[in-house]
């Protein structure tokens, strides 16, 4: 289904893993950024991607691991680059465009780059 | 707003009824349609099938800290095809009132 | 299908059945209770056979593995606890199977514990780093297959038959006493545990993306699953059985795991114990591995990384991190002097608290139409999915209790 079919938030979108347009994970969807509010249009705006997303889903305490360990970073994902949800999100566009990619590249620069066969 | 603000948070009526938490959230064409709200969240999660009653988002007034607030008279709760008249709150034979 | 592929997978399947835990507790349980708690291993490997099959067709059908259904299905809360739960279960039992290892070397050449431990995580971390997936599933698999010496001692030493087939029919010894039942109890939570461990899950269903399967592997999946993993439970009750009859009658107790070496010894002498030690070697030395990539693939899933071996490590950089970090965590936990059995212990503890919550949410996945199309289980993998649930929830309430009345298992 794309983001204009009907669609479950909790059961069929949130926490659902992402896949970019070259087919690599590039996060979870750890929240839905909504736009709008009671007695108007309340509009999906963009998935939210990140340590950040938790805040309001886990109790305090453990927030607060949560930033020491992996920080309070968010990426939004505008749903207009979602191009189809189903088991996975896949995405329009490569997790580089997104800022989805900061920490996979941050952590390959700890590697080196041979041995491997 | 996000997501997380909606789950979870109780609804209520403007009269003050509690009808229950918000355990899912419709969408079609890209806007919300409807809250679930009442017992079956994490059935619902667990199991992917629909239980508890559905809240138009017409019907929601306010959102507050702790509840949506929604008007007094929101569509009745469906009967599942099959279901016991007992778990629509009428009495059962044996007297004992049911849980609602 | 690929005769070839599914011969090798087969073949790796039996090699890698058998770690450090059954091992130990084949032994011990034969040397106890002789033959009786064979239908034990029995009963849970057609327990392992239905989820390994059921996350190998999840795997292809949905091409999800199991922890980002996981992560899906309990929402971020629950999953985090399970997660972290999973995680301390799979991180000790690494560091059992790495202490196992390291015993394991230290029978074979001499050498020093503490020395194997250290010398045999930077084997892990180089094997891992240098070879690509299959090559390290099918090297420490098909080397494992060594352990087939178990299977021919047995028959060397002209068991009953009739009292092993006899072993397959569910029973409790008569007479035991109160402790010796309890005991008995803890023996067959503490094998459903063993061989049903969580970390199988994650790796078959994680493998089966690495290698590439997708629907026209469905019955490869099946026939690995099934003829796999129950030729490697032959393995298991042939350790068993050899300790029935060779340290059962003269009042043994294998504490050690080196004792159930002996029992290819004392047919084959020598040739006999380094053969067996060989095998138990690379079987355990398989499932140090497969422990710590099953508890990668879980972190790496739950939170969205790129993962896999089938990618160069820098190209899964989170990923390849956190496995070399659970490495050197697992020998860490080796160095602190805990004893090999004491952490075998604790594995199997933890393993069977975290089971159900495994292997309810890929039971109802697996039999999702929504998720699964004509894939999703039919009614002999639904019957016995829930059979199977019932029984390791059963066996994960009762575990605490028992592990605390019985001293693990000592009476």
């Amino acid at each position: 289904m794309t983001p204009n079919s009907p669609i479950k938030l909790v059961s069929e979108l949130l926490d659902l893993p992402l896949l970019d347009v070259d087919g690599k994970y590039c996060g979870i969807v750890d929240d839905v950024e909504l736009q709008g509010g009671a007695g108007k249009d309340l509009e999906l705006k963009a998935l939210q991607v990140g340590p950040g997303a938790y805040r309001g889903r886990v109790p305090s305490w453990l927030m607060s691991l949560v930033k020491a360990f992996a920080g309070e970073r968010i990426v939004n994902v505008p749903m207009n680059k979602v191009r189809n949800i189903g088991a996975v999100v896949h995405l329009d566009c490569p997790a580089a465009e997104l800022g989805l990619d900061r920490s996979e590249a941050a952590a390959g620069k700890w590697l080196p780059r041979r041995g491997a066969l | 707003m996000r997501l997380s603000d909606l789950r979870d948070k109780t609804i209520r009526t403007l009269d003050g009824e509690v009808l229950g938490r918000v355990h899912e959230v419709h969408c079609d064409k890209g806007k919300v349609t409807a809250l679930d709200c009442g017992p079956g969240g994490f059935i619902e999660r667990w199991t992917g099938k629909g239980q508890g009653r559905r809240i138009p988002w017409k019907c929601v007034r306010k959102i507050e800290a702790n509840a949506i607030l929604i008007t007094p008279d929101p569509p009745p709760r469906k009967a599942r095809p099959g279901a016991s008249r007992s778990r629509q709150g009428t009495r059962r034979p044996t007297g004992r009132p049911s849980k609602r | 299908m690929n005769p070839l592929e599914l011969t090798l997978g087969i073949m790796t399947a039996v090699g890698g059945f058998v770690d450090i835990s059954e091992l130990v507790f084949a032994a011990k349980a034969g040397s106890q209770f002789g033959y009786a708690l064979i239908w034990v291993f029995a009963f849970s490997t057609i327990g392992i056979i239905v989820f390994s099959e059921m996350s190998g067709r999840v795997a292809l059908a949905a091409q999800q593995p199991v922890f980002n259904l996981m992560r899906h299905r309990l929402g971020l809360k629950l999953g985090l606890v399970t997660l972290a739960a999973s995680i301390i279960a799979n991180l000790i039992t690494c560091a059992a199977e790495l202490g196992g290892v390291a015993l394991i070397l230290n029978y074979l050449t001499g050498a020093a514990y503490v020395a194997m431990a250290i010398t045999m995580t930077v084997v892990f971390i180089a094997s891992i780093w240098v070879l690509p997936f299959k090559w390290i599933e099918r090297i420490y698999g098909l080397l494992g297959l060594f352990m087939i010496v178990f299977a021919v001692s047995l028959v060397a030493i002209h068991p009953p038959w009739d009292k092993i087939a006899g072993g397959l029919i569910p029973q409790v010894p008569p007479g035991l006493s109160t402790k010796e039942l309890l005991t008995f109890a803890y023996f067959t939570v503490a094998i459903v545990s063993a061989v049903m461990f969580p970390y199988e899950v994650y790796f078959y269903s994680s493998g089966g993306i690495e290698e590439g399967w997708s629907a026209k592997d469905l019955l490869t999946n099946r026939i690995t699953a099934i003829v796999g993993m129950g030729l490697g439970s032959l393995l298991a009750i042939a350790i068993l059985a050899n300790s029935a009859q060779l340290f059962g009658h003269a009042g043994v107790d294998p504490e050690i795991p080196g004792s159930a070496a002996l029992e290819a010894a004392i047919p084959f002498g020598k040739w006999g114990l380094v053969i067996a030690l060989f095998g138990m070697f690379f079987a355990v030395a398989g499932a140090a591995v497969e422990t710590c990539l099953a508890n990668a693939y879980s972190i790496a899933q739950f939170f969205g990384w790129i993962w896999g071996r089938h990618k160069k490590p820098w190209e899964a950089p989170r990923f390849t991190i956190t496995w070399i970090v659970l490495f050197v965590a697992a020998l860490a936990i080796v160095l602190t002097g805990v004893d090999v059995m004491m952490l075998v212990e604790f594995a199997i503890l933890f393993s069977i608290l975290v089971l159900p919550f495994t292997y309810l949410p890929l039971l109802l996945l697996a039999g999702d139409k929504q998720y699964m199309g004509q894939y999703a289980n039919g009614p002999v993998a639904k019957t016995l999915g829930w059979l199977y649930f019932a029984v390791i929830t059963l066996a994960a309430l009762a575990a605490l209790p028992l592990f605390l009345l019985t001293s693990g298992g000592n009476g």
